[in-house]
C-alpha cells in the first residue's frame, strides 16, 4: 500500500500564502513610501494634527469598507449603504432635534432602523434572485430621495454636547470615530477569520452550489451580512452627524464608491470568495495617505479622485491576470491529464 | 444496510425514476451503471437528501428515512463525493473537511489546530499525505476527491456515496482511490460507486446494477457476470425503424478539417465530411465532442486547426466567418446560447440572416421576416400559442425546431447540430430527424453530436466515436450495421 506523497501540495500552499502576503506587504510598503515621501518633501505630514486630518478623512468610507468587505466576499454588494449613511444622520437628528428624544433612544432607535433597512435588502436579493448592484442602487436612489425630502434640502443641527462627543470628542487622545474604525476593524477582523458563521461567507462567496450542498443556509446568511453593512452605514452616519454638527442629505455622496475602492484595493476578489479585514484596513489607510499627499503637496486636490481611480483600475487588473492565470492552470492540468490517459492506453484501440 | 423500495421522481411531467428498488450491504462496493440519463445521478440524489423522492420507501438501518436536505443525510451517516466537486477552494483542506461541523468552542470560534489536527488523523489512516492547512485549490483533482473521501469520514459516514469519482482521474490517482476504497469497506463502509468505466467496476466493486430509461434493469454479483452482459442490459432495446433511411448518394468531399486541437479538450481532430452524408459523432458527456465542434468555428479559441471547404483553404477565424462560409453551428443548449428567448420567433430565425430582410429604403423588413417564419413554421411544423409568441413561451420540441430554422434560414452547405433533439418528445424528434435527412439528401454536409446512442446510429451514414478528446473509432454505418456495443467498447476505457 504506497501512501500518496504530496510533495507540490506544500510548495503551491506556501507559493499561494506567500501571493497574499507579498499583496500586503507590497501595499504596507507604497503606501508608507508615499507617506515618508511627502513628508521629505513637503513637510508637516507625520504632525499629530495632520495624522488626525488625514484619518478623519476617510474614516466614515472605512467603517462602511468594513461591512462591505463581508458583503463582497459573499459574492455581492452594497451601493446602498451612502444613502442609509446620510439617512441616519437625519434620522437621528430628527429624533434628538425635532422629537426631542434622548441620546441614547435616537442613536438605537437609528441604528435598529438601519438594520431593517438592510434586511430589506438581504431579503429582496434573495426573494426576486435580482443581482445586488440592482437592489442597492434601487435601495440607494429611493433613499437618497426619502433624505431630500424629508428635509426639503435643509440641513438639521443644533445637537447636544454629549452627542457632538461622538464625532470629535477623544478617547485616550484619539477621536471617536477613529477608535471606533479601530475596534470593529478588530472584532470583526478576529470574526471573520474564525468564527464559523462568518467563515461560511467563503464558502457562499466561492460558490452557492456547493455551499447548499454543505448545508449552508445560504439565504439567511446573505440577508444577516446585508444587515450588518447597513447597521456599520448607520453606526457611521451618526457620527458624521456629530462631527459635522448637522445633517443633511448629500453628506455621504459616493460614499459606497470609496468603500467598494478600499476593499477591491485590499485584495478582495470582487466576485467573492476572498478578501480579509486586514487588507480592507490597508486599502482604506492607502486611499487616505493618497488624498493626504494632494492636500500637503498643494498639487490641485481635484487630481485625487483621478488617482484614486487609476489605483482602482490598476488594482482589478492585477486580480484579473491571476484570474486569469489560474483559469491557464486548469487547463494545463486538463491538457496534462489527456495526455496521460492517451499514452496509457495507446494502442490498444485503433 | 440501505433498501429503496419502489422510488419514484419525476421533473416537469417527466418520469425519470419508475418505481425503483435499490440495496445496499454494509462493507459492499455497489456498482451503478446505465446511460446518461438513466437515472442513476438522479436515485443518488435522493439518497443524499439533495432532491425530493415523489414516492417509495427509503430504509436506513432498518429505519423509514425522509431526508429533507443535505445536512440531515450527513447526520444519519449518508455522505456523496460528488462529480464536480463540492469543495471550497480558497479555504484550507481541514476547513473544507469540517465545514459545518466545525471543531469550535462554545462561542462559534473555530479551533484551528483541533481541526487540523483531526484532518491530519484521517489522512493517516487513510495512508495519504496531504497537508491539512493547504487551500484545496491548490491539491489536484484527484487529491481533492480524497479530501472529500476524508470528508465523509469525519462525519462518520456508513455509506459514501461516489457519482464518478474517477472521470477526471489519472490511472495512478485512481489506483490510489482504490486502495483508499478498499480500505473503507474493510472498516465495514458501505460505497456505492458510479462510472461509465467498465473495467474500473469489475476491478472495485462486489455487486452491479443496471439502470435504463429511469429503471432498474438487473442486480448481479460481479462474478456471475461479463462486461458484454453488462453492456447488452445498458443498452437493451431495439431501434426499429424510427430512423429515416441512409443516404441515397454520398458525394464528393465538401469538408475537410485537420489537426484540430484545443488545449486541455481536444487533440488533434482530423476528418472528412461529403456531401449528402450525415456524419455522427459518438461518445460520453465530456469526452470532447461539443468541444471539437467548437473549435472548428472558433467559439472557443484553438490551439491549432486547417480548414477547407469545396477544395480551397479557409481561416475559420469566428463563428461569423464560418457561417459566412455556409458553415453553421447549432448550440446544445437552445435556452443559453441558441435562442433569444424574448423575443418572437421571426426575429429568432431571422436572426443571422437580417441583411437578407430589407425594404426599398434598405431598412428591415419585418412583413418579408414574418412571411419567411410562416414558411417555417408550416415546413417545420412549429405550433405557436399565437403569432406573435415569444420563444420562451413554446414547448421546447418547437423551441428546438425554431432553433434549426435559424440555423438554416444561411442556405449552409455544412450544417453541425449538437443534440439536436435533446429534452424533445418523440413527434418533434421525428420530424427534425426526417428534416435533417432531407437536407443531407439536397446536397448538404450534416454532423449530428447525440449523447444518445440509438440516435446517432440511427442517423448517420458514417460514426466517429470521440473518447479523452481524441477519436477512437471510425465506423460505416451506410448499411445500418453499427450496433451500439460496438460504438460503447470504443468509448469507453478498458
Amino acid at each position: 500500500m504506497p501512501p500518496i506523497i504530496d510533495r507540490q501540495s506544500r510548495a503551491q500552499r506556501s507559493a499561494g500564502q506567500k501571493t497574499a502576503l507579498v499583496q500586503y506587504i507590497g501595499l504596507f510598503a507604497i503606501t508608507l513610501a508615499i507617506l515618508l515621501g511627502t513628508q521629505l518633501f513637503f513637510g508637516n505630514v507625520l504632525t499629530a494634527a495632520n495624522l488626525e486630518v488625514l484619518a478623519m478623512n476617510l474614516v466614515f468610507e472605512g467603517i462602511m469598507a468594513l461591512g462591505m468587505t463581508f458583503v463582497v466576499i459573499s459574492g455581492g454588494i452594497d451601493l446602498s449603504v451612502a444613502s442609509v449613511f446620510a439617512f441616519a444622520e437625519i434620522l437621528v437628528a430628527k429624533l434628538m432635534v425635532e422629537a426631542g428624544l434622548p441620546v441614547p433612544a435616537a442613536i438605537v432607535i437609528t441604528l435598529v432602523t438601519c438594520t431593517g433597512i438592510g434586511a430589506l435588502n438581504g431579503f429582496m436579493i434573495v426573494a426576486f434572485r435580482v443581482h445586488p448592484i440592482i437592489i442597492t442602487m434601487g435601495t440607494l436612489l429611493t433613499l437618497r430621495g426619502v433624505n431630500l425630502a424629508i428635509t426639503d434640502g435643509r440641513s438639521i443641527s443644533g445637537f447636544s454636547e454629549g452627542f457632538v462627543f461622538l464625532g470629535s470628542g477623544k478617547v485616550l487622545g484619539i477621536n471617536f470615530p477613529i477608535v471606533f474604525f479601530i475596534v470593529t476593524a478588530l472584532v470583526l477582523g478576529v470574526l471573520l477569520a474564525n468564527h464559523r458563521f462568518f467563515r461560511q461567507l467563503y464558502v457562499i462567496g466561492g460558490g452557492e452550489r456547493p455551499a447548499r450542498l454543505s448545508g449552508i443556509n445560504v439565504n439567511r446568511v446573505k440577508i444577516i451580512i446585508y444587515m450588518l453593512s447597513a447597521t456599520l452605514a448607520g453606526a457611521a452616519g451618526i457620527m458624521a452627524a456629530a462631527r459635522y454638527g448637522a445633517a443633511h442629505w448629500g453628506h455621504g455622496n459616493l460614499a459606497e464608491l470609496k468603500a467598494i475602492a478600499a476593499v477591491a484595493v485590499g485584495g478582495a476578489n470582487i466576485n467573492g470568495g476572498s478578501g480579509t479585514i486586514g487588507g480592507t484596513v490597508l486599502g482604506v489607510i492607502f486611499l487616505a495617505v493618497v488624498h493626504n499627499a494632494f492636500v500637503t503637496s498643494a498639487v490641485n486636490t481635484f487630481w485625487y479622485d483621478v488617482v484614486s481611480g487609476v489605483m482602482l483600475l490598476v488594482a482589478v487588473l492585477l486580480s484579473r491576470l491571476t484570474q486569469r492565470r489560474n483559469l491557464f492552470a486548469q487547463l494545463r492540468i486538463r491538457q496534462a491529464k489527456m495526455d496521460q490517459i492517451a499514452t496509457s492506453t495507446k494502442g490498444e484501440s485503433l | 444496510m440501505l433498501d429503496l423500495r419502489g422510488v419514484t421522481k419525476s421533473f416537469f411531467g417527466n418520469q425519470v425514476l419508475h418505481a425503483v428498488d435499490f440495496n445496499v450491504r454494509a462493507g459492499e462496493v455497489h456498482a451503478l451503471i446505465g446511460e446518461n440519463g438513466a437515472g442513476k445521478s438522479t436515485l443518488v440524489n435522493i439518497i443524499a437528501g439533495i432532491l425530493k423522492r415523489d414516492g417509495g420507501d427509503i430504509m436506513f438501518d432498518g429505519k423509514l428515512v425522509d431526508f429533507g436536505h443535505p445536512l440531515e443525510a450527513m447526520t444519519a451517516g449518508i455522505s456523496m463525493v460528488h462529480q464536480e466537486l463540492s469543495l471550497v477552494p480558497n479555504i484550507s483542506v481541514a476547513e473544507n473537511i469540517y465545514l459545518r461541523h466545525e471543531k469550535s468552542n462554545t462561542l462559534g470560534f473555530n479551533d484551528w489546530r483541533a481541526m487540523r489536527r483531526g484532518a491530519a488523523e484521517i489522512f493517516e489512516r487513510m495512508g495519504v499525505d496531504i497537508d491539512p492547512a493547504a487551500p484545496v485549490g491548490s491539491l489536484s483533482v484527484g487529491m481533492q476527491q480524497l479530501v472529500e473521501v476524508a470528508k465523509a469520514i469525519s462525519l462518520n459516514a456508513r455509506l459514501i456515496i461516489m457519482d464518478e469519482p474517477t472521470s477526471s482521474l489519472s490511472e495512478k490517482e485512481i489506483a490510489e482511490l482504490f486502495v483508499v476504497v478498499r480500505d473503507l469497506k474493510a472498516r465495514g463502509i458501505g460505497i456505492i460507486f458510479i462510472s461509465h468505466k467498465l473495467s474500473e467496476l469489475f476491478e472495485i466493486s462486489d455487486r452491479l446494477t443496471v439502470f435504463r430509461d429511469g429503471q432498474h434493469i438487473a442486480t448481479k454479483d460481479i462474478a456471475e457476470i461479463t462486461t458484454e452482459d453488462v453492456i447488452q442490459m445498458m443498452v437493451g432495446r431495439h431501434l426499429g425503424d424510427l430512423f429515416p433511411p441512409k443516404a441515397s448518394q454520398i458525394g464528393d468531399v465538401v469538408f475537410e478539417c485537420t489537426n484540430v486541437s484545443r488545449f486541455g479538450y481536444v487533440r488533434d481532430l482530423t476528418f472528412n465530411l461529403r456531401r449528402g452524408e450525415i456524419l455522427g459523432l459518438a461518445g460520453l458527456v465530456g469526452s470532447g465532442r461539443t468541444e471539437a465542434m467548437r473549435a472548428i468555428v472558433n467559439a472557443d479559441r484553438r490551439l491549432s486547426g486547417r480548414f477547407k471547404l469545396n477544395d480551397s483553404e479557409v481561416s475559420l477565424s469566428d463563428p461569423f466567418e464560418a457561417m459566412r462560409r455556409g458553415i453553421v453551428y447549432v448550440s446544445e443548449d437552445r435556452k443559453q446560447s441558441g435562442l433569444f428567448l424574448g423575443y418572437d420567433i421571426s426575429a429568432n430565425i431571422g436572426a443571422s440572416t437580417l441583411q437578407h430582410y430589407r425594404n426599398r429604403f434598405g431598412m428591415l423588413s419585418r412583413a418579408a421576416l414574418r412571411n419567411k417564419a410562416r414558411t417555417y413554421v408550416d415546413t417545420m411544423s412549429i405550433r405557436l400559442p399565437n403569432v406573435l409568441a415569444r420563444t420562451i413561451d413554446l414547448s421546447g420540441g418547437n423551441q428546438q425546431k425554431v432553433l434549426l430554422a435559424k440555423a438554416l434560414d444561411p442556405q449552409p452547405t455544412v450544417l453541425i447540430v449538437d443534440e439536436p433533439t435533446r429534452g424533445v418528445d418523440v413527434g418533434a424528434k421525428s420530424l427534425i430527424h426526417a428534416r435533417l435527412r432531407e437536407l443531407a439528401e439536397s446536397g448538404v454536409g450534416v454532423v449530428i453530436v447525440s449523447s444518445e446512442m440509438p440516435e446517432v446510429i440511427g442517423m448517420s451514414d458514417r460514426i466517429l466515436v470521440f473518447r479523452n478528446g481524441e477519436v477512437t473509432a471510425e465506423l460505416d454505418n451506410r448499411s445500418g450495421a453499427v450496433t451500439q456495443e460496438m460504438v460503447m467498447t470504443h468509448a469507453t476505457h478498458h
